[in-house]
């Protein structure tokens, strides 16, 4: 039971009113997060690209400020040192319009009392706001809340390899010569230029050329820029409104905006500071991905943008469920949001044991719209008895991609050498496999555990079987799993398999790997390469893999891979061995995960790990020794 | 195909095609070598024919114009994204306009440099020693024919100020001239000579009556007033069908006048019907040159002249479409004089004269209007 009170002099209401406009062209409702010293309104768009936060200093901001917990009442497990909460900006806009204008001097605000129930005994989950005006009239606002768990967009500024500074104006000006169409902005530099061009990436019918959105490009000198420390040439495109959304608030608060990014395709942040406030915009980038120069863990965009959201889910149904108990996290993200999250500030460990990983991340396709594989070309993949319930999934899926990026190093790394009890593990694949999984594998869900093997015992049992592609890092390079003697190991399921494998299996043959993987629909067989370890794929199928009790899947008609597109975990008795879930895509890019995948029962509930979208920011919420401004600065890198 | 050349009155150009894109999206172009034309003829509504000579707006030591078609580019524009466009330019110090390509879309390209005064963080606004990393920037040649007129903006720095200070300048930011290259890509589609041939301006007999009208920012302030009094009511507002045919059948403006400088603007539905005139307008003579003395006598508006003021016969009358007489009366920003030639019961045609060009008689906007039936 938090109990967060504030009191907020006129001109702190103004501050915060312009505040709320401002992450209000972000999203609809706004996070707040109180702390001890502190506190933070964020917000994170639907599509999860762009995040904005203001944190207003306890003590400068606020005329009063005052922030507990009562640890009597605190259910295990529940963080301490924060309080979450969600509320609509619209009610919060409307309760401090108005107030800024100040019309009626008579009965204008001379003060802002704000409480927030959290109590048992009170009205739950009410934030109060008291506007005290003069003559005496007090106006009462009670605006309901829900308890979340905040989400943050991660970064590092300290991996930041490019930095400009400049009067928000200037830019402003800029950005008024772009058509209001116009969708996306790229900037770069040369010749002691910076130039930021508008484009649309609407797709205008051929004939339509004059339909075609306008470009604009302005070129301004680096000299209007405070400090301008970037690499040239390099282009970097961000949402345009989010970018515009930033500079009108800037502009209003006089404040020197600063943007910090390291490579397109990873997030870029503006922030600038006023007195007792902080504002941080973290917004996805997109542009020609650079090649990872191995040097810093950060640097693995995609897998970061792909698994990092992965907890989202989870965490918004737990809250559903269990509202007050805000915190705690479902038992598989423990270790697992661990491995699957090798980001910016949790990386340290992970740098560990992904360098080895690192130096073969493979090319990144630059155009993001190479995400989608083209539905023509997974015609030749179909298999002939189809479900029809599958059909309707087909159509989404046929904009299912995989891999943006190519970076499927955080699941080889997380998932492959970083589980222990290796021995164990086998014996229970072991296990598994002589359950008598039958010969074919529904591909519309799919189950891979891969993890080296100790025991070449478990290897062969699995793959005369079917159900695993082990692949021998002695054999050659037209690996043909050894199906030979099933039926149902035809090209169509062992190609799928491959590509599963390449997907978390790391080794240094992973970028030949994950070609074959994106041109996965056309590639034949022998195109991939033989991998250094041994990969086990499990196949479950498709309804009722999520049922926790199951601990054998049964396998029917193999279907099309690419179906495939989430992973979740899969059900064990031995150990939490990692699980991951193969869901079907949305059609809809920002849509949400098939309600029928998320709906279904499940004891313990499986991270969802959706299609990598790569333009996404990296998420997580915030450690909990996490207290100082920045709020994405993460201490706890340092830890083991 | 070569078109480049520089803008000399952006604002003008601006302007016109912020009229003309209020009449449909997109245009047609003729670049011509010693006019540009620019039609507009919407599905429904009033057709615009516009001609200009080169040096009303673009400079014309700079107009290159090259193609096979006998010296004529034809192009189809969005003449609204052209007009976002050139707003950029409005205060420019100079914008340059060609035909590009890029891909496999023609473009018009619209390169505008402008010149702003950044006041700097020392109070005295002292120019430093030009940025050495500037020198290789390629736009230095136009640079130096810009800087000439420096004193644009802001406090001019003083020379002898700028060289006690010119150590300072690491540390301290002056305030200096920002210079800022705008380049806005309109795409464009090229037509060829042949799919234009059949494009002719419209032609109807001799007008009626012809009218000088009055200030046509009036004319229209009381034209949208009497639309908007004859709007059906808002109760009818809420089904979009009914509302969509309501603005088929609404009542039409009724526009008339006689050879004897009067103007009539009036409108009429079943509840009410209001009218507005003008008076001691003038209705100009024809140009004697043109027409033998005999053809004279045989026009309309001769005949019309000869009646007299009082004459209900003598009055000329169309009904237009309120909202398209709105958009047509969009071309007051450019504070023309126009002739409105009335041709009792069929047709209304204005010539748009612009102000302040070299020669007023070439650069002439001709809108048509076809009269509604009563």
């Amino acid at each position: 039971m938090a109990s967060l009170s504030f009191s907020l002099s006129p001109e702190a209401i103004y501050q915060l009113h312009d505040a709320l406009m401002c992450l209000g062209r972000f999203g609809d409702s706004v996070s707040f997060e109180a702390q001890f010293d502190l506190l933070r309104l964020s917000v994170l768009n639907v599509t999860k690209t762009a995040y904005a936060a203001f944190a207003f200093d306890a003590d400068k901001f606020f005329e009063s400020y005052s922030f507990g917990v009562n640890r009597n009442h605190l259910s295990p497990g529940v963080e301490t040192h924060k309080f979450c909460c969600q509320i609509l900006i619209k009610a919060l806009v409307s309760v401090f319009k108005g107030r800024v204008s100040g019309r009626n001097k008579d009965t204008s605000v001379e003060r802002c009392e704000v409480e927030l129930q959290d109590d048992p005994d009170e009205t739950e989950c009410r934030l109060i706001i008291r506007l005290i005006c003069g003559l005496g009239v007090i106006k009462l606002y009670r605006l309901s809340y829900e308890p979340v768990l905040v989400q943050h967009a991660t970064f590092d500024r300290s991996r930041a390899t490019n930095e400009w500074s400049i009067e928000p104006r200037f830019l402003k000006e800029v950005t008024d010569h772009f058509v209001p169409s116009a969708e996306q902005l790229d900037i770069y530099s040369e010749h002691g230029k910076t130039v930021f061009t508008s484009f649309t990436t609407k797709i205008v019918e051929g004939k339509e050329i004059l339909r075609q959105p306008v470009h604009t490009s302005v070129a301004i000198d680096k000299r209007d820029f405070e400090y301008y420390l970037a690499e040239d040439n390099l282009h970097i495109a961000i949402n345009l409104r989010d970018f515009k959304a930033v500079l009108a608030h800037a502009d209003l608060v006089h404040a020197r905006l600063t943007a910090r990014y390291t490579t397109p395709c990873r997030p870029l942040q503006f922030a600038y500071g006023l007195e007792g406030v902080s504002s941080e915009f973290t917004v996805m980038t997109r542009g020609a991905a650079v090649e990872d120069d191995g040097v810093s863990s950060s640097r693995a965009a995609a897998p970061q943008l792909s698994a990092r959201q992965t907890p989202a889910p989870v965490q918004v149904n737990q809250q559903r469920t269990t509202a007050t108990d805000a915190s705690r996290m479902p038992p598989p993200p423990v270790r697992r949001s661990r491995s699957l999250r090798p980001l910016t500030g949790t990386s340290a460990r992970a740098s560990q044991t992904q360098t080895d990983t690192e130096s073969r991340r493979p090319q990144s396709p630059a155009e993001f719209d190479s995400l989608f594989v083209p539905a023509d070309d997974d015609r030749q993949w179909d298999v002939p008895n189809e479900e029809e319930e599958e059909e309707e999934e087909a159509q989404a899926e046929d904009k299912l991609g995989w891999d943006a990026t190519g970076d499927d190093d955080t699941f080889t790394a997380s998932l492959g050498p970083r589980v222990p009890n290796e021995e164990s593990e086998a014996a229970e694949l072991g296990q598994e496999d002589e359950t008598g999984i039958p010969p074919t594998q529904p591909i519309s869900q799919v189950f891979r555990a891969s993890f080296p093997l100790t025991t070449t015992k478990g290897t062969n049992a699995v793959s005369s079987m079917g159900l695993v592609c082990s692949i021998e890092q002695s054999s050659i390079a037209s690996i043909t799993p050894s199906r030979s003697d099933n039926p149902a190991c035809r090209a169509t399921s062992a190609n799928s398999h491959d590509l599963g494998l390449t997907l978390r299996q790391g080794n240094p043959r992973g970028l030949v790997l994950d070609i074959a993987l994106r041109i996965g629909i056309r590639a034949t067989v022998t195109m991939l390469a033989p991998t250094t370890s041994y990969h086990r794929v499990i196949i479950q199928p498709s309804k009722k893999m999520l049922a926790a009790h199951r601990q054998v899947p049964d396998f029917t008609q193999a279907r099309r891979w690419r179906k495939l597109s989430a992973v979740i975990p899969a059900p064990s008795h031995h150990l939490p061995s990692i699980k991951m879930y193969i869901d079907s895509m949305p059609a809809n890019l920002d849509g949400p995960i098939p309600s029928g995948a998320r709906r279904r029962p499940r004891l313990n509930p499986p991270l969802i790990i959706r299609r990598p979208q790569h333009d996404e920011l990296p998420l997580g919420t915030i450690p909990h020794d996490h207290r100082k401004l920045p709020p994405t600065r993460r201490p706890r890198r340092a830890e083991p | 195909m070569r078109f480049r050349t520089k803008l000399t009155n952006a604002e003008t150009f601006s302007k016109l095609t912020a009229s003309l894109s209020s009449l449909g999206k997109t245009c047609w172009m003729r670049l011509e070598p010693g006019n540009i034309r620019f039609t507009i003829i919407p599905d429904q509504g009033t057709q615009v024919w516009a001609q200009l000579p080169i040096d009303a707006i673009f400079d014309e030591s700079t107009y290159v114009l090259e193609s096979n078609s006998g010296g004529i580019i034809n192009l189809e524009v969005p003449i609204g994204a052209l007009h976002r466009a050139l707003r950029s330019a409005v205060d420019a110090q100079s914008a340059q306009l060609r035909l590009t390509q890029k891909g496999r879309i023609p473009l018009l390209a619209l390169t505008i440099r402008t010149l702003s005064w950044a006041p700097g963080s020392n109070a005295l606004g002292i120019t430093g020693p030009a940025d050495p990393g500037n020198t290789n920037n390629p736009a230095n040649n136009t640079n130096s024919t810009t800087t000439s007129d420096r004193p644009a903006g802001g406090p001019g720095p003083t020379s002898t100020s700028a060289s006690t200070t010119a150590t300072a300048t690491s540390s301290t930011r002056p305030g200096r001239e920002r210079e800022t290259v705008i380049t806005q890509e309109i795409p464009v589609k090229v037509f060829h000579e042949s799919a234009v041939e059949g494009l002719h301006e419209p032609r109807c007999r001799d007008p009626d009556v012809h009218i000088i009208l009055p200030n046509l920012s009036q004319l229209k302030a009381i034209s949208e007033r009497f639309t908007k009094l004859a709007a059906p009511g808002q109760q009818n507002g809420k089904n979009p069908s009914i509302a969509a045919n309501i603005a088929n059948t609404a009542p039409k403006l009724e526009l008339s006048a006689n050879m004897h400088g009067s103007l009539r603007l009036a409108i009429a539905t079943d509840a009410l019907r209001i009218s507005s005139v003008w008076t001691d307008l003038v209705n100009p003579s024809l140009d004697p040159g043109q027409l033998s003395q005999g053809e004279l006598e045989q026009l309309p508006s001769e005949r019309m002249r000869a009646l007299p003021s009082d004459d209900e016969a003598g009055w000329a009358r169309v009904r237009i479409d309120g909202r398209d007489w709105g958009r047509v009366l969009s071309v007051g920003r450019l504070s023309p004089r126009v002739v409105a030639c009335f041709v009792h019961e069929t047709a209304l045609i204005l010539y748009v004269y612009l102000p302040g060009t070299f020669n007023e008689e070439d650069s002439c906007l001709t809108y048509y209007m076809n009269s509604y039936a009563a």
